[in-house]
């Protein structure tokens, strides 16, 4: 899936996504439990939001009930704000040493030093390179709809939400999370949208 | 989708549609869905906005053909789970375990109507049409080639969906080409295309070179593979 490079258009600090999976044949039994334990020890590095589209995720569900639902198999996607707070999740991944596959979304400079700085030797890349022909929208709409790198967020609802910030009927974190209801896969980061929603409603 | 008498005509739905399909004519007339323009990604009925409970599925064959492009979880005729390219994609997210992915040489994906989304089956089979007699040999997901293999009727052709993508394999030497051919044929229609590319860690710099060469940038986020992964006894 490449649904998270596409958030590329929402470029800015503070926005990584981990992505933790097994693989038929290879490491999957037992990985329930893995992710389970990986999630309560990664939650205090500040994780803003976790799940995926099966089990679902917190943007929409309690914490306990995506917790609960996670079994051999699932797919875990993490967002993270902090880059200092990530580098030590990371760190306590590898000495978790659970065998899955751990996959980092981030700016590319910033995450190149986090690699460098834990000794991690990267296995495989996938990169953006563009949109050929690119449709005009906001740059702040095309930031906070890309941040669903499943196409779930539509343009409407951010134009909307930035109105009614504007009038003061809500606060930005607020019309956020309203939006973020819309991610099924937990990827959808909060925190940056609010940002992008401030700014259009200043507009 | 579709929207049953149950509507109140409160209008919460309407910006919720990533594709604009939801209308209404006035508020408290019921509103209705734009079979044209919807997609079947679902997100109206599934986020829950509606008091009603006047979101309601369509088991339309149409509607059924759409839902395999937009939907997160959606079965597939013949057993394949959508979200899967179906054999073939590059898959880095599990390449420290499976060792798929062979050196100097990448997957290119050109994601259509990518963001947002939104385009006809027959507008993205045509650029299909297009890549292979530019002497291309794009590889599409598994839903995809189920309608290739079935045929597509003018029916199908007409139908709008979510999005579908081209996956083409390269060496670092033939990328100008092919952006060159895509960028072309993009420009005379109203589709656009997300650009990303797949590779091992070690190919990575190749790539990154042969982009500078032609004059493009890549993009601030990439997805790597950190190398955790391992097969467990």
């Amino acid at each position: 899936m490449t649904h998270t490079i596409h958030r590329s258009l929402s470029i800015q600090p503070g926005d990584f996504v981990l992505n933790i999976l097994s693989t038929k044949g290879i490491n999957r039994e037992g990985s329930g439990d893995k992710i389970r334990e990986i999630v309560r020890r990664l939650l205090p590095f500040g994780a803003l939001s976790f799940g995926n589209p099966d089990d679902g995720c917190t943007l929409r569900d309690p914490a306990e009930d995506v917790l609960r639902k996670l079994h051999d198999g699932s797919n875990l996607h993490m967002v993270f704000g902090d880059e200092q707070k990530l580098k030590e999740a990371i760190g306590i991944l590898r000495e978790m040493d659970t065998g899955l596959s751990v996959v980092l979304t981030g700016p590319t400079g910033v995450t190149d030093s986090i690699i460098q700085d834990l000794g991690l030797k990267v296995d495989s890349v996938h990169f953006g390179a563009g949109i050929l022909n690119k449709p005009p929208l906001h740059p702040d709409v095309e930031a906070v709809v890309s941040l669903c790198g499943h196409m779930r967020v539509s343009p409407r609802l951010v134009e909307q939400m930035s109105v009614r910030i504007a009038e003061g009927e809500l606060y930005a974190a607020e019309a956020a999370a309203k939006i973020g209801r819309v991610c099924r896969c937990g990827c959808f980061n909060t925190a940056v949208a609010a940002q992008r929603l401030e700014r259009l409603a200043k507009r | 989708m579709r929207i049953n008498e149950n509507c109140i005509g409160c209008q919460a739905c309407l910006p919720y549609c990533p594709q604009g399909a939801i209308k209404s004519n006035a508020v408290h007339e019921r509103a209705f869905i734009d079979e044209q323009w919807c997609v079947e990604c679902g997100v109206c009925r599934d986020t829950d906005i509606c008091p009603a409970d006047a979101l309601e599925e369509s088991q339309e064959e149409m509607s059924l053909v759409k839902k395999q492009f937009g939907r997160l979880v959606a079965s597939f005729p013949g057993g394949e789970k959508a979200g899967r390219s179906g054999g073939g994609g590059f898959d880095v997210k599990r390449n420290d375990v499976s060792r798929d992915i062979p050196p100097s040489i990448a997957a290119l994906r050109l994601e259509i109507n990518r963001p947002v989304g939104g385009a006809k089956l027959g507008e993205i089979e045509a650029m299909r049409l297009f890549l292979e007699k530019a002497g291309w040999k794009p590889d599409v997901g598994g839903r995809y080639r189920h309608l290739l293999e079935k045929g597509f009727t003018p029916e199908i052709l007409d139908q709008r969906v979510l999005t579908a993508y081209f996956e083409i394999k390269l060496r670092p030497e033939e990328l100008g080409r092919l952006i060159g051919d895509a960028r072309a044929y993009l420009r005379k229609t109203p589709l656009w295309a997300s650009v990303n590319i797949a590779c091992l860690g070690e190919t990575y710099p190749l790539f990154l070179k042969a982009l500078a060469a032609c004059g493009i940038e890549t993009d601030p986020v990439a997805k790597f593979n950190l190398g955790l992964g391992r097969k467990l006894s």
